[in-house]
């Protein structure tokens, strides 16, 4: 008698029964689809040691680097020294200081350090985008790291030509 | 279905609907800060701040160079760096005394609001001016990155007022890379 009663209660609500198989699974999917969407929308084009790419309207790389001991900085403290060849084509070039980011080990970021240490002045030497250079440039950066961060690094290189697109320069200091 | 069993799931179903209601954290849990209980002279570590609290005194003068000021002070000496990233600044420094909070001066030079390095500690001081009736009592010390530390680590040092070392003159320590 109850086992014919329980059949009976299955066929009843059987059509309920299959949307909430099928609904149940189609709602958490787009939910979970939505949030991921959100979560990061850069997208990071990795960059070999030594190589360039064309990034935004212009040629960026290669990127040279190299530990330096400057005066002034604390002891057991060092500077990563980067250059990134940049080719902006003829066309004014906007771009932001990478950040240096440690990609083993703590996977610590570091902002570029180079208008608060104590380096010789050189008139020559460009340090920001500059929208006035429309000829190839150098852009040298100098970040500060403590003793024990000798990487592997890589810069997170970043032009508003080509948001939300960002490169991630591989270095070896 | 008999009845009693029937009261028996109804009662069942309350207390289990209490229970939830009483183990459901407050609203503001959601976004509370995660509190790291400091030490003087043991470092402590947050997300993004690690300090170590060197000492803690009272003094009715403070200098710092030049500048000199009487008061009711409060002088905190402290090492602190950044952790994982970059920016940081010590924006949070305050000391809460009952319902009173008193923010880090900003009349000498000091830690306050310094920009911090990552894996490379800052030395210095913070140093809080409190009205002349604050000189009993608990209170504790918070530092943290940023002014609205919801959902970050706030380091938190319990002081009494009343214990603390009370010379009548602090010189702060000038604000520096500590192995400069």
């Amino acid at each position: 008698m109850d086992e014919r009663m329980t059949r009976g209660w299955w066929r009843r609500n059987a059509l309920p029964l299959g949307l909430i198989v099928v609904l149940a699974p189609v709602t958490a999917a787009a939910i979970s689809l939505n949030a991921w969407q959100d979560l990061d929308s850069v997208h990071r084009t990795a960059v070999a040691v030594g190589d360039d790419v064309a990034y935004g309207g212009a040629d960026v790389g290669p990127v040279r680097a190299r530990f330096d001991a400057l005066e002034g900085i604390p002891r057991g403290s060092r500077v990563v020294a980067v250059e990134i060849d940049v080719d902006p084509h003829g066309a004014a070039y906007p771009c932001s200081a990478p950040k240096l980011i440690e990609t083993g080990g703590k996977h610590r970021e570091w902002q570029d350090a180079t208008l608060s240490l104590d380096r010789p002045y050189d008139p020559d030497r460009v340090t920001y985008c500059d929208s006035e250079l429309t000829a190839p440039f150098t852009l040298s950066f100098d970040y500060l790291v403590p003793g024990d961060a000798s990487g592997p690094f890589e810069l997170e290189f970043a032009s508003s030509n080509a948001v939300p697109d960002v490169l991630r320069l591989a270095i070896a200091p | 279905m008999k009845s009693w069993l029937q009261w028996t799931i109804g009662a069942g179903l309350v207390v289990a609907a209490w229970g939830v209601a009483a183990l459901t954290p407050p609203e503001e849990a959601r976004e509370a800060p995660f509190p790291v209980r400091a030490v003087i002279g043991e470092p402590a570590s947050g997300r993004n701040i690690e300090t170590t609290i060197a000492d803690v005194r009272r003094a009715d003068r403070v200098t710092a160079g030049a500048w000199s000021a009487d008061g009711n002070w409060v002088v905190v000496d402290l090492t602190v760096e950044a952790v994982m990233t970059e920016p940081a600044s010590l924006a949070l420094a305050t000391l809460t005394i009952g319902d009173r909070v008193f923010s880090a001066s900003e009349r000498p030079k000091s830690l306050a609001q310094s920009a911090l390095a990552v894996g490379i500690p800052l030395s210095g001081s913070l140093a809080f001016e409190l009205p002349t009736d604050a000189d009993q009592g608990e209170g504790t010390l918070s530092l943290a990155l940023h002014g609205d530390s919801r959902l970050d680590s706030v380091i938190e040092l319990p002081i009494d007022l009343g214990a603390l070392p009370h010379p009548p003159s602090i010189e702060l320590e000038p604000t520096g890379w500590t192995n400069g």
